[in-house]
């Protein structure tokens, strides 16, 4: 062969390998890019549910605890104060993932209060209430485990070496996680 | 209620994959407490709700919590087990443990709306805690199923309604783009260096030598000697050759690797239960198909759980 021939082989092997390799890489980042967005939104969704479900739950414990006002109100403004924040930002996933704590603590507090009212406890629609509260939470624990294990290979995949320069061009940017609950050291106090 | 949102608070113990059980059938008995008699009626109702119902139900009595909650355990399992088919997600996970008297229904995606979380509480409360109060184990399964049934009936009568089975199973197809990128990019590249090779030889031989000279001769301007371009041809050949293992790598380890697509409905294996979760591998005792991976269906924690 001669050797011109031999140099366009090369400059065409290396140009499609190099272009190949950048393509095939940006696209599985933008896969991880979107799994971890569409796993934002599973978390979303599982919080509005929760949201959705309070009204009628207040109501209901309303009916049978007149008394329990104060728990009633934490419950709803805290759920007025979670429709508030957009996350658009890391930091605004801080306020969020507070501010859903917060709702959660006053929800604990209201199903605990509940626990004094025999009645209340045995209203089928409290009843029904109360489980899809429990399913809820359930999901919500789930979904934020799955969020975090997307946003942390999204993570490495973008910060590790070859990686790092297609994000680098790309302008891909690192995600924040929900970090392990702080909000154990002040769980809500449980009086029976 | 409190041990629930209590999870939310403080940091779930992590199970071990290895500490999880493989799916190995429709009941899984770890605890040793079913009654071997009913066994083939209970088998029979889970094949019926699986067949007419759409509902592929699993039972796991376990023999013990395994250092975690009910929830997750219940969750992880139903991940491990992958029940119901994919993009269905029409898994229905019973678990109990005897042992800690826990029991909870894990739901897949596509069943939360025909049983929601208050219809498969109801049904512990009302139809199985009875049962297992008297430790009628079989009964109170064989009870649930058919509350199950009726419950089923009434609503679509077969298809469920697979909310989000959509959007969760196009999450998963990340792949496709690797076959796009084989088209779209070497086949042209290919291509076109094949109509420009084939331009140079149909060239009058004065035109082509000195076309080739003018490639030579851009080439070494660029500062390339010989002894480059002959490395640089070599390590291209390498690198050819790597990038065709790669892709068959891929191609080989897509076909090899998922499932058919359409999930375990009306499956392909045939046998003993006719069909049965879709299994890539040989069946176990009992006349039951099963494998490690059974449908591909996922759940997203969704169901109850209570205690009796």
């Amino acid at each position: 062969m001669k050797s011109s021939t031999i140099a366009l082989l090369s400059i065409v092997g290396v140009l499609v390998l190099g272009v190949f390799w950048f393509v095939s890489s940006g696209n599985s980042l933008i896969a991880m890019e979107e799994g971890v967005n569409s796993s934002w939104s599973q978390v979303e969704n599982v919080y509005q549910r929760r949201s959705d479900l309070i009204p009628n739950l207040v109501n209901t414990v309303k009916g049978y605890a007149k008394h329990e006002a104060e728990v009633l109100e934490q419950v709803t403004q805290a759920r007025a104060s979670v429709g508030q924040i957009r996350v658009n930002s890391p930091s605004d996933l801080q306020k969020f993932d507070q501010a859903q704590g917060q709702l959660s603590n006053a929800l604990s507090r209201l199903m605990v209060v509940a626990e004094k009212y025999p009645e209340l406890k045995a209203n089928q629609n409290f009843l029904e209430l109360q489980s899809q509260l429990e399913g809820t939470e359930n999901r919500i624990t789930v979904e934020r485990q799955r969020f975090n294990t997307a946003a942390q290979a999204f993570n490495t995949a973008i910060r590790q070496f070859p990686g790092s320069i297609v994000a680098g061009s790309k302008g891909m940017k690192a995600r924040t996680y929900f970090e392990a609950k702080k909000g154990s050291e002040n769980a809500p106090e449980v009086k029976f | 209620m409190m041990r629930i949102l209590f999870a939310m608070l403080f940091l779930i113990p992590n199970v071990h994959a290895q500490d999880l059980p493989s799916f190995q059938g429709n009941i899984l008995d770890e605890a040793h407490v079913l009654n071997e008699a009913a066994l083939p009626g209970i088998h029979a109702k889970i094949q019926h709700l699986r067949d007419e119902r759409g509902v592929m139900v699993a039972i796991y009595l376990a023999d013990g919590l395994k250092g975690t909650t009910i929830e997750d355990l219940g969750h992880r399992v139903f991940v491990e087990w992958k029940l119901g088919a994919q993009g269905k997600n029409n898994g229905l996970l019973f678990l109990a443990v005897p042992s800690a008297r826990k029991m909870r229904f894990e739901v897949g995606y596509g069943l939360e709306g025909d049983l929601t979380d208050a219809f498969t509480r109801r049904i512990q409360d009302t139809v199985i805690r009875p049962h297992f109060r008297e430790n009628d184990y079989s009964g109170g399964i064989s009870a649930a199923l058919d509350a199950i049934e009726q419950k089923m009936a009434k609503t679509s009568g077969g298809e469920p309604a697979g909310q989000d089975a959509s959007e969760r199973e196009s999450r998963k197809d990340a792949g496709p783009w690797i076959i796009g990128i084989f088209f779209g990019i070497l086949i042209p590249a290919f291509l076109i260096f094949a109509i420009v090779a084939g331009k140079v030889r149909s060239l009058p031989e004065e035109r082509k030598a000195s076309f080739k000279n003018k490639i030579r001769a851009i080439l070494l301007g660029a500062g390339l000697t010989p002894f480059l371009l002959n490395a640089l041809f070599g390590v291209a050949l390498l690198a050819g050759g790597a990038l065709i293992l790669w892709i068959l790598a891929l191609v080989i380890g897509k076909l090899w690797g998922s499932p058919p697509a359409g999930g375990g409905f009306g499956g392909d294996f045939g046998g003993g239960y006719g069909g049965g979760y879709d299994s890539t591998g040989g069946s176990s005792g009992g006349g039951f198909e099963s494998d490690s991976s059974s449908g591909g269906g996922d759940s997203g924690g969704g169901g109850s759980s209570s205690d009796w």
